[in-house]
């Protein structure tokens, strides 16, 4: 499962650097994955993002059935 | 109407007000509560800061410190607020240690470099050297500051403290004795009371969206990073669009002095390609910007020693006097072929690169990719002068000027370095469109060195406080801030309010 937590600060680096995985929802002031952001082949980028994330907002865990 | 009890109010939940409130729960002081206008804390540093400055916990450092930045603010400051800074600067790098965090690199700042114009030394272009810089250490390529405030904000809940998000200082409320509360709105619309022992107002600066009030205040027309509209500056801070001066306003409207708002200086161009992480830069422009080439305003005239060129404080105050409040830096085919062969002459490590690459096909992407309204490339002086807006006439008479005083290798006019004068000849001919931006308007309110809120009459508001960009225009008075420094204040002016409702608080609990 992947999503932004609550604390995300909105800094909107993930944007700028995965402009088509990040979007800014401006009217609900929030970071909001796109639905590229949950293919399969995007995992590696994702967890690369996950790392660059200032504060570890972007949070990326197992659920069950899930190989990754 | 709903009425919260508190002993200790904090109105914002940027540097300023989360060091206050760690530092008033440190000392014991209880039911203390942060209240923030947005869903998160951090402030200005949702967007960047990397570094700050500490004047060493030594008299002959923070006595010289003290000289040199009288010296630079001509004695037009609040000077016991200044000193208070700089004598209690020392704290922050303890400060951060103690949330569990560390340092990447510190760079110290020797007694007899106090003063020199370079900042960092290690090639930083803003200001003045006044103290040690601290360059803070992040997660990734995320930005340190912003691990600082996710720590504060965790080690006050901690210690019993509480943050509340979407709920914004609306008025204060006094009665004969001082502060004693506010209104606060949520973002709901609601409103209600907050009684308050002491009040701190950490609200920070004014954004993008106080564009008439950054107007009235400073004569800059904010706009976006392509200055559409005529307009000359940008405020480069992701939190601005809820920089709206609530807390200036708050304090202005029971008494406050007015001081001098400006914006912490630096001249910039975004040619970077990104949206929101100014440091993320996907190509050399940037670099490029800071080189010590022709700079000429929009008449086509000269203006300063373009060796200023990598001190952004230096260059957002001349601009200041230029018509329109923009610059264009020009050179041509010879000088792109010598960034790409020689190298830069400056080496500045937000942006590093010492050889530009294949400068032109980085121009002409911004150009044609991007679409660009900052950087121009074309073939002959006439119409880059057209295309940029500049004066054609007032253009082709300096660089005839300048590229004679290339070939007399002195420049009789700015008295530039002649290791810097490259004549501007040869086509293909290129500029970039310099404006002014600020991480936020900083100032608007005077504190003493208590951090008391003073009213027109220099005298304290009882049990109002004030801490950070929203507060620490006094102590720069009219000169251009130096960015670098400005988180500085925002700890430590943090800090000294915490000190001293701890203080006053203990002292009438004694009485
Ligand atoms: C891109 C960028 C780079 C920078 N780089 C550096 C650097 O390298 N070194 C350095 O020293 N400084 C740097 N600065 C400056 C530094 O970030 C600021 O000086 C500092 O963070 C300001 O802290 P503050 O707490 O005073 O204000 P802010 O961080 O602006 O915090 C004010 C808070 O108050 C909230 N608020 C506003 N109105 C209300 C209201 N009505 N009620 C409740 N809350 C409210 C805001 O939402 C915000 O969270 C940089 C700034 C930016 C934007
Ligand atoms: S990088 Fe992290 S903190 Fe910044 S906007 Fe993205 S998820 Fe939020």
């Amino acid at each position: 499962m992947i999503k932004i937590a609550d604390y995300c600060i909105r800094c909107g680096l993930c944007i700028d650097l995965h402009p088509e995985l990040f979007e800014y929802d401006f009217e609900k002031d929030e970071i909001i994955l796109k639905p590229e952001a949950f293919k399969e082949e995007r995992l590696d980028e994702m967890k690369s993002m996950a790392k660059d994330c200032a504060v570890a907002a972007i949070v990326i865990t197992k659920t069950e059935g899930e190989n990754n | 109407m709903r009425i919260k009890n508190v002993n200790v109010a904090i109105f914002g939940s940027g540097l300023a007000g989360l060091t206050a409130a760690v530092t008033l729960l440190e000392k014991g002081v209880k039911a203390v509560a942060v209240f923030e206008k947005r869903p998160f804390q951090g402030g200005a540093v949702s967007n960047t800061p990397m570094c700050t400055m500490a004047v060493k916990n030594d008299r002959k450092y923070q006595d010289k410190a003290f000289k040199e930045h009288c010296r630079f603010t001509s004695f037009d400051a609040n000077m016991e607020t200044a000193r208070a800074w700089i004598m209690n600067s020392w704290r922050i790098p303890g400060f951060i240690k103690r949330l569990g965090l560390d340092f990447e690199m510190e760079v110290e700042t020797l007694l007899e470099e106090i003063g020199n114009n370079d900042a960092y030394t290690g090639g930083f272009p803003f200001g003045m050297n006044l103290g040690d810089y601290y360059i803070l250490k992040a997660r990734g390529k995320g930005h340190g500051a912003a691990l600082i405030c996710l720590r504060a904000a965790q080690k006050i809940r901690k210690l019993g403290g509480e943050i509340i998000f979407n709920t914004a200082l609306q008025e204060l409320l006094t009665d004969e004795h001082g502060v004693t509360g506010a209104i606060v709105k949520e973002k709901s619309g609601e409103t209600y009371q907050v009684n308050a022992n002491d009040v701190i107002i950490a609200t920070g600066g004014l954004g993008n969206a106080a564009k008439e009030m950054i107007k009235e205040e400073t004569g800059y027309i904010n706009t976006d990073r392509e200055l559409t509209g005529g307009g000359n500056h940008y405020c480069n801070s992701f939190v601005n669009d809820q920089m709206t001066g609530d807390g200036l306003k708050a304090a202005w409207k029971i008494g406050a002095e007015k001081t001098k708002i400006m914006g912490s200086g630096r001249h910039i161009a975004y040619p970077g390609v990104v949206n929101y992480v100014p440091w993320i830069v996907k190509n050399q422009i940037s670099t490029i910007m800071e080189q010590p080439y022709l700079i000429v305003n929009s008449y086509g005239e000269r203006f300063i020693d373009e060796g200023e060129n990598r001190r952004s404080a230096n260059m957002a105050a001349a601009m200041r006097n230029q018509p329109g409040r923009i610059a264009y830096l020009i050179f041509d085919e010879d000088t792109m072929k010598h960034l790409e062969t020689e190298g830069t002459e400056y080496f500045y490590m937000i942006f590093p690169a010492t050889i530009i690459e294949n400068g032109k096909e980085q121009f002409r992407e911004m150009i044609e990719k991007y679409g660009s309204k900052q950087v121009f490339m074309e073939d002959s002086l006439e119409a880059l002068a057209k295309k940029a807006g500049i004066d054609k006439t007032g253009l082709l008479e300096t660089v005839d000027r300048y590229n004679q005083l290339c070939d007399n290798g002195y420049d009789e006019d700015f008295g530039k370095e002649s290791k810097y004068l490259r004549p501007v000849k040869n086509a293909s001919f290129y500029c970039i469109r310099l404006c002014n931006c600020t991480y936020s308007m900083i100032g608007g309110i005077n504190v003493n060195k208590k951090g008391q809120v003073l009213d027109k009459t220099h005298r304290p508001i009882e049990h109002l406080y004030a801490a950070g960009d929203c507060a620490a225009g006094c102590i720069y008075g009219s000169s251009t801030p130096n960015v670098t420094s400005v988180s500085s204040i925002s700890y430590t002016q943090g800090m000294i309010c915490a000190d001293s409702i701890a203080f006053e608080q203990e002292r009438s609990a004694g009485k």
